[in-house]
């Protein structure tokens, strides 16, 4: 026992002796990184790993971005997934002096607007939110309004089908507000174009969005969109197989369908924080309200055509959708219009 | 008291309490080396680190508030490991917990504080020790292993979490997979102002200590240790076995169920999915680093805290990928155990 406590009791001294003298030169880093205060810092709360070729990595990417476009000086966290700790990660950023943070999801906005009062020179973004309060307004949501790309897709659909199938993963509304836009767009051709709506109750089942789908081209659909994260694999399965036409959502699907995939809704989010983070930089940014993304911003949502589709949009009808982006970017028409 | 227990008592003591400062530094000097071989300056991550947990009143606080639930947890686990239940089920029991005390803090909301915060308390303890007493029926009625039943109760009860908080106790936007806040009347009162150090952390205090006098320092706490280390010799004594089985599974799950209730109560007001990063399991290390002592819980919580505390910050400012801080964090936990097994080992031999 006592040979145990001495091996023991030198390993600890010797450990405590290193770390100490390791110690004392670690205040050297600490104040070199505050003497360049006017740096434009860029800081992001990231709730999964960064390279998860998803949700995470397109905010990671546009930091990335930020570091090479703006010079910013990024940084990340993928923090623990508690609330708890989303407070702090905010305030060792903000405690830094960095300018442009985000909390990239919408589990962060009480975390930020408990924060924000106390740091007036930092403006905390929430991805998928739609937050804005005058009395912390250094506190902005930051959503993509996909009713107007998926309203082009109804109205598309409706020229050139007879019935259409809408398959969501769960009724909440970002995915509600794309059908509604798409409702809208198909009924703006013709109020009688039949479209069917289902939601799965979850994100994952591919199986379960196929069978849905299917039942759908059975019953004379043979339009499908699909807005259900992984699961909206089952729709392009589904497209390919019954050989109907279909539409991409959120990036280019074109190759799970490549005939029957018509057109594609790109959503380059990170081009939008990007943009933003160039007007926190030069002191431009000035909101006074939450921050919707749409057509209007064309090189956050946009809609590319597939030209190697089995029978790709015509042109004249291409020009009607070129004159319907200005009636959107309008607002004289609203595509998140109660459907009737 | 005579000068020879004296000295086993102080031995016993030091050994329980330098463990865990012996096992520390140890896996902070492989991972330093660890760090060198990925390129990065294992003094500035650990400064970082260090800086993270304790450069300000506010870090501090935010250590001590990430220790209260590993605290809940860990007291109420040295409690079944001390009965040799080996309850992997914290997690689902600290759920279990949560979704309690969500339930009533919404629904009951109207109820003036002095009755609602008890109430919201008492749900999540009721709730957790329920949870954990499911696993000690099976154990005590069919012989199913609690390792087994406790590690498929997280699952349900993380997924039964799931589907309420995206189903019937969405909030009422209906925006996102979260309930709504739970009345003001049953927040815990945070007492050190700006920082959101609360009340929840001194009842982790209290209940360390009260479950190490029970388990110490009363005849209840003897049966439940004297069927952990021999239940067969137990019985023969005349000891119910079941029945301490079942009351440390209830003890073990309503503490856990109690952290959940206090992290909603007192910290995030509403239930998310994902409302614990793993505090269960890390629990578990808690208690075993300090040889299963309530007491000693309390610290080993609060350096749990802090290094979880402080690795956000080696991420931030030492630019350290998550994975490199995870490992470090896995390394001290595998040290840990390396050491209570040491410790064992010789506590054997000198017997």
């Amino acid at each position: 026992m006592k040979k145990h406590l001495f091996v023991i009791s030198a390993l600890i001294i010797v450990l405590s002796l290193v770390t100490a003298c390791a110690g004392q030169p670690a205040a050297e880093p600490a104040q070199q990184g505050e003497q360049p205060a006017a740096a434009f810092k860029a800081g992001l709360l990231a709730p999964g790993p960064v390279n998860d070729g998803g949700w995470n990595q397109t905010a990671y990417e546009a930091l990335k971005r930020m570091e090479t476009e703006l010079g910013a000086e990024i940084s990340y966290v993928e923090v623990e997934m508690s609330p708890a700790a989303f407070e702090k990660a905010f305030r060792d950023f903000a405690d830094q002096g960095y300018q442009f943070i985000l909390g990239h999801g919408n589990e962060f906005t009480d975390a930020a607007v408990a924060v924000a009062p106390d740091y007036p020179n930092t403006f905390f973004f929430l991805s998928s939110s739609r937050f804005y309060d005058p009395s912390v307004p250094n506190v902005i949501g930051l959503n993509s309004d996909s009713s107007q790309p998926c309203y082009i897709f109804g109205y598309i659909a409706a020229k050139m089908g007879t019935g259409a199938g809408l398959i969501g993963g769960m009724e909440i509304p970002p995915i509600s507000e794309s059908f509604t836009g798409f409702i809208n767009g198909a009924h703006a051709v013709n109020p009688n174009f039949p479209v069917q709506v289902t939601y799965l109750g979850n994100w994952t089942d591919t199986a379960a969005a196929k069978e849905a789908s299917i039942s759908y081209i059975d019953g004379g659909a043979n339009f499908l969109l699909g807005n259900a994260d992984f699961a909206g694999n089952g729709v392009y399965q589904a497209m390919l197989e019954k050989n109907v036409y279909g539409f991409g959502m959120f990036g280019d699907n074109t190759e799970k369908a490549p005939q029957q995939v018509l057109a594609n809704y790109i959503l380059d989010y990170g081009a939008g924080l990007v943009g933003l983070a160039a007007e926190v930089k030069a002191g431009t940014f000035k909101p006074t309200g939450n921050i919707e993304f749409g057509l209007a911003d064309e090189d956050v949502i946009y809609i590319v055509y597939n030209e190697n589709a089995a029978t790709p949009v015509p042109q004249e009808l291409r020009d009607e959708v070129a004159a319907l982006y200005a009636k959107i970017n309008s607002g004289e028409i609203d595509t998140l219009a109660p459907v009737k | 008291m005579d000068f020879v227990s004296i000295k086993k008592r102080l031995l016993k003591f030091s050994r329980s309490a330098w463990t865990p400062f012996a096992a520390i530094p140890i896996a902070l000097g492989i991972g330093a080396i660890l760090l060198l071989i990925a390129g990065y300056d294992p003094i500035q991550a650990y400064a970082a680190m260090w800086q993270g947990a304790f450069k300000d009143r506010t870090a501090i606080t935010e250590v001590l508030i990430k220790a209260t639930p590993l605290i809940f947890i860990g007291a109420g686990l040295a409690v079944a490991f001390r009965c040799s239940i080996w309850n992997i089920g914290a997690e689902g029991q600290f759920y279990a917990g949560a979704v309690a005390a969500t339930a009533v803090g919404i629904y009951l909301g109207d109820l003036p504080r002095f009755l609602l915060v008890p109430l919201v308390l008492f749900a999540g303890a009721s709730s957790g020790a329920l949870w954990g007493m499911l696993a000690a029926f099976l154990k005590n009625r069919f012989g199913a292993n609690e390792v087994v039943t406790t590690i498929m109760l997280n699952y349900i009860a993380i997924f039964i979490t799931g589907w309420l908080v995206t189903g019937p106790m969405i909030e009422t936007e209906g925006l996102f997979a979260q309930t709504a806040k739970i009345s003001q009347n049953a927040w815990l009162w945070r007492f050190l102002p700006p920082t959101r150090l609360h009340t929840g952390f001194i009842l982790a205090l209290v209940l360390a200590i009260v479950l190490y006098i029970i388990i110490f320092k009363t005849s209840l706490g003897y049966t439940i240790r004297a069927v952990g280390i021999n239940p067969d010799a137990a019985r023969y004594a005349g000891i119910n076995v079941k029945r301490k089985v079942l009351l440390a599974m209830a003890i073990s799950g309503g503490a856990a169920g109690l952290g959940g209730a206090v992290e909603v109560a007192a910290i995030s007001y509403r239930l998310y999915q994902l409302i614990s990063p793993g505090y269960g399991f890390d629990g578990i290390a808690v208690s075993l680093l300090v040889n299963n002592n309530p007491l000693g819980v309390i610290f080993s919580g609060i350096l749990f805290g802090a290094l979880r505390s402080g690795a956000e910050v080696m991420q931030m400012n030492a630019k350290v990928p998550s994975v490199l801080v995870f490992l470090i964090q896995g390394l001290v936990v595998l040290s840990v155990v390396a050491f209570g097994v040491y410790s064992y080992v010789s506590k054997e031999k000198e017997e």
